[in-house]
């Protein structure tokens, strides 16, 4: 974390190499996220591409560097909302089905075919739960810092966090034993 | 504490969020509980699934996903120069690419909007390297009668410099990208010093000369819709494009601002702007 503070802090001051450095840190957690958000590696990519620009642009106007994953990542977020409403205005001419997770993508797909199916079940949730499921896990951030992020109150993220684990585990085909009967 | 309220906290026991008293009660809970152990098994499990999921994916390195490359810049002539029409040139290339939606995903050294699958098999690169070599060729091609039909618009001289290939460090973009940015963000705040400071002598005379051609409205905020890869040409001069809306006057279009950029002992400096439509 140490480590990330002087990166974050010599980025601020300009230095190219530094802010190379977390980026190579962040990639795969912001990629992950924004393909789980978009649906689309490619448009993911080009989320992940345009909030690392933003926050390079914008770096300079963090106030505390402990707090740059946070930053970054509702940057992220914000640029993969824009690419929603942006496609919401566009008229559909069929249901884009879901992308396969290892042909023709932005990505190589380097795990094991478990990972593939948990991905595949989240992509499933609805977009509340997932986005949560999101900042909680592959970006490690606090349930109060989702909770600023998303502009919900913390019980409403914790209840989310919830039940997304109670759906992704029965998706799963697991038991679920996170919710007890009444 | 009750089995449900247990199952309702599991989570950020696991995270370790929970103040120390209310974790101790949940580990008594568990410690007497088997069914809220299991739970908190598969729960843990869950969990560090979740978290290890992003290392299953491996990103196209960004350096990969240029946006666009500049392939015509104007001669670099001893006094006033008119760069005009080689930027018109360049942007008429640029629609001519973003027109050809197959090829645009294929035409690294012209025009690259889609990033390469990094990880793709030997083959596939192979026969993709040819794809883009046959339409780099048209493309070429195309360059070169847009370039006739520009000089018989406005029958000037059109010198068509092609960037040159060389690859251009991360940080050298970065950096690049960044003076350009700032550049911008001192056009918004209207503050002729910062855009001075972060400009060449030659472009401080010209800000002096015709300041309303570098500021902008400054209630307005912007946003950067794209910026180009960053091409260098044979001057050393790093070249880039970038797309801009404000929330004033480009609040429901964009404008294009083109920028060429002059390394000067350790800093980069903006050595001219030109705003395009």
């Amino acid at each position: 974390m140490d480590g990330e503070r002087q990166l974050v802090e010599a980025a601020r001051r300009g230095d190219a190499r530094a802010y190379a450095a977390l980026v190579r840190m962040h990639q795969r957690s912001l990629y992950c996220t924004a393909y789980s958000i978009l649906g689309s590696s490619w448009d993911a990519n080009d989320a992940v591409q345009d909030a690392l620009l933003q926050s390079w642009a914008r770096v300079d106007t963090l106030r505390d560097s402990a707090r740059f994953k946070p930053w970054l990542v509702r940057i992220l977020v914000n640029t993969c909302y824009d690419t929603l409403s942006t496609r919401r205005r566009l008229v559909p001419v069929g249901e884009a089905p879901l992308e396969d997770t290892r042909r023709s993508q932005a990505h190589e797909f380097v795990g094991t075919e478990a990972q593939l199916d948990l991905f595949r079940v989240v992509r499933e949730l609805d977009d509340d739960h997932r986005v949560v499921v999101a900042l909680r896990y592959f970006n490690d951030l606090k349930v109060d810092d989702i909770a600023t992020l998303l502009d919900i109150p913390a019980g409403t993220v914790k209840s989310r966090i919830n039940r997304a684990l109670a759906r992704l585990a029965q998706q799963l085909g697991r038991a679920t034993r996170l919710e007890v009967e009444s | 504490m009750n089995c449900h309220d247990v199952r309702e906290t599991l989570e950020g026991y696991i995270a370790g969020d929970l103040a120390d008293r209310e974790a101790s009660e949940v580990a008594r809970h568990l410690d007497a509980c088997p069914a809220c152990a299991a739970a908190y098994e598969e729960t843990r499990l869950l969990v560090a699934e979740l978290k290890d999921l992003s290392g299953a994916f491996r990103p196209a390195p960004l350096d990969a996903t240029a946006f666009v490359s500049p392939v015509a810049s104007p001669e670099r002539r001893p006094r006033r120069r008119s760069w005009r029409p080689a930027w018109v040139l360049a942007a008429a290339v640029l629609l001519v690419v973003l027109a050809g939606a197959v090829a645009v995903a294929t035409v690294p050294s012209v025009a690259r909007t889609v990033p390469l699958p990094v990880g793709a098999q030997l083959n596939d690169l192979q026969r993709q390297n040819e794809l883009m070599l046959e339409q780099t060729r048209a493309m070429e091609e195309r360059v070169r009668t847009l370039e006739e039909r520009i000089k018989s618009l406005t029958g000037d001289d059109v010198d068509v410099v092609p960037t040159s290939e060389q690859e251009i460090p991360d940080e050298v973009t970065m950096a690049v990208q960044q003076v350009v940015i700032q550049f911008i963000k001192a056009q918004y705040a209207g503050d002729v010093e910062r855009l001075k400071e972060l400009s060449t002598p030659a472009l401080d005379a010209r800000i002096d000369e015709r300041p309303e051609d570098y500021l902008r409205d400054n209630a307005g905020t912007v946003s950067f819709a794209q910026m180009t890869d960053v091409g260098i040409d044979e001057n050393g001069l790093y070249l880039t494009f970038v797309r801009l809306s404000d929330t004033k006057v480009f609040s429901d279009s964009q404008y294009q601002e083109n920028f060429a950029v002059e390394k000067s002992g350790d800093r980069y400096l903006v050595e001219y702007m030109e705003t395009d439509a």
